[in-house]
């Protein structure tokens, strides 16, 4: 018995020391072999496929809509997210671009003709054309600079009942544990793996939903999506990840 | 140098955002976001400086940081309410960042470990210490991770002491050093 518990902690205290990156992977390989090897993720990049596909309007198709790389072009699109698009003259994050393709090249009506679900599927399919490529965030085009200095006052904004920021976690403890949740730095690949399927929720989520989680976990009621806010903090986040590989659909608890 | 200068010019209204940018941006995500993103003054402080305040502002800080402890007629409750508080994530949510009972397995790493914190002693610099590193971190370790609870309504006066109890009490489960245990 005492040999059991002994060998109990020897293996949790193994668990504890392992960096976060190994912990996710980890966690990842083990779910695989339960499922059978089947990641979940897959099926929302099919769903987001088929959607993207389908879904017309005004006579046009998604195909139609330029994600940064020209019409209809995916490859590699998203490593370069969130960036200046001049058609909307505004900096866009992908949730928010699948959205103004929508609304704006086939005239659909959000929460109407299409919703989060929608969004989120379309972006876990967009992004699978990124997978494994270093991401290329660029700050050059003024509003991207706007964007990016707005994106570093909110990672450094403390507020809220538990007066915390994105920093006093994520740039002074990454590599620490908040509970049993491993810390990542943006550089340690706190961002890489979103649109990732999540297994406690059983479900897929985006960059977006991510920077949700972390504002209702310090009590500050998260920004809607596709709100500015969102698209900063992807752009400062993002930029200081720049060459880190993508891993997506990514794969968390 | 003329052009250097030029350049300098040029570049820093680019660089630096005005706080109405950042307001309509803040607004942008809502009215309930928008309104829990107010700030006080010690955090405006510590956003700006993520790096340390500057020496010349910090003993105005900790002033403006100590004027705000509200005490309680007691500042050395009931350790076993304490307990609670401490294990309550709506609450005191301390493990999340503190180890504490030697039983409990799941806990942050963040701050330091509260384990035996009780060895410490029960004189009064230790519980007004103690209450008031509570009520406000900041006023011992300015812009520390940890949250202010009492200046910020987390946990009331009473709440607190009841904490101060927990951690200091020799018959908290906390102590085993000191004869609290299980």
């Amino acid at each position: 018995m005492i040999r059991w518990l002994l060998l109990g902690a020897g293996l949790m205290t193994l668990a504890l020391a392992l960096s976060p990156a190994e912990e996710a992977k980890k966690q990842r390989r083990l779910f695989l072999e339960q499922s059978g090897g089947v990641h979940p993720g897959e099926l929302f990049v099919a769903m987001g496929e088929e959607l993207f596909q389908t879904l017309e309007g005004q006579g046009k198709t998604m195909a139609d809509c330029d994600f940064g790389k020209g019409p209809g072009v995916l490859e590699g699109a998203y490593a370069e997210l969130p960036r200046y698009f001049p058609d909307t003259d505004r900096v866009e994050d992908l949730d928010t671009r699948i959205k103004s393709c929508l609304e704006n090249v086939l005239g659909l009506k959000y929460e109407e003709d299409f919703g989060r679900e929608e969004v989120v599927a379309l972006a876990s399919y967009i992004a699978s054309f990124s997978n494994e490529m270093p991401i290329n965030v660029k700050v050059e085009h003024p509003k991207e600079k706007e964007m990016f200095a707005l994106g570093e006052k909110l990672w450094f904004w403390r507020a809220g009942q538990m007066d915390l920021s994105c920093a006093a976690c994520h740039d002074r403890y990454p590599g620490r544990r908040i509970r049993l949740s491993p810390i990542r730095s943006p550089e340690q690949g706190l961002s890489d793996h979103w649109p990732a399927y999540t297994f406690s929720f059983d479900k897929m989520y985006t960059l977006e939903d991510r920077i949700n989680f972390c504002y209702d976990s310090i009590q500050i009621p998260h920004p809607e999506f596709y709100s500015e806010p969102h698209i900063a903090l992807a752009l400062y986040i993002r930029y200081r990840a720049n060459g880190n590989l993508l891993d997506v659909p990514g794969f968390t608890r | 140098m003329r052009r250097l200068l030029w350049l300098l010019v040029l570049l820093v209204p680019v660089l630096a955002v005005d706080e109405e940018r950042v307001e309509r941006a803040i607004a942008s995500g809502g009215e309930r976001f928008a309104a829990a993103m107010q700030q006080d003054d010690s955090e405006r402080i510590c956003s700006r400086y993520p790096q340390g305040i500057p020496a010349d502002q910090l003993p105005g800080f900790i002033e403006r940081e100590r004027a705000k402890v509200v005490y309680p007629e007691q500042l050395y409750g009931d350790w076993r309410r304490g307990r609670d508080i401490f294990t309550t994530p709506a609450k005191g949510n301390c493990y999340a960042c503190h180890a504490g009972e030697p039983g409990e397995p799941a806990f942050g790493d963040v701050g330091p470990p509260l384990t035996n914190y009780g060895v410490r002693g029960r004189s009064e610099a230790v519980v007004r210490y103690t209450y008031e590193k509570i009520f406000s971190s900041w006023i011992t370790v300015p812009c520390s991770t940890m949250p202010r609870y009492g200046v910020n309504g987390r946990l009331t006066p009473e709440e607190i002491a009841d904490l101060v109890a927990y951690l200091l009490d020799p018959e908290s489960p906390l102590n085993p050093a000191v004869g609290g245990g299980p």
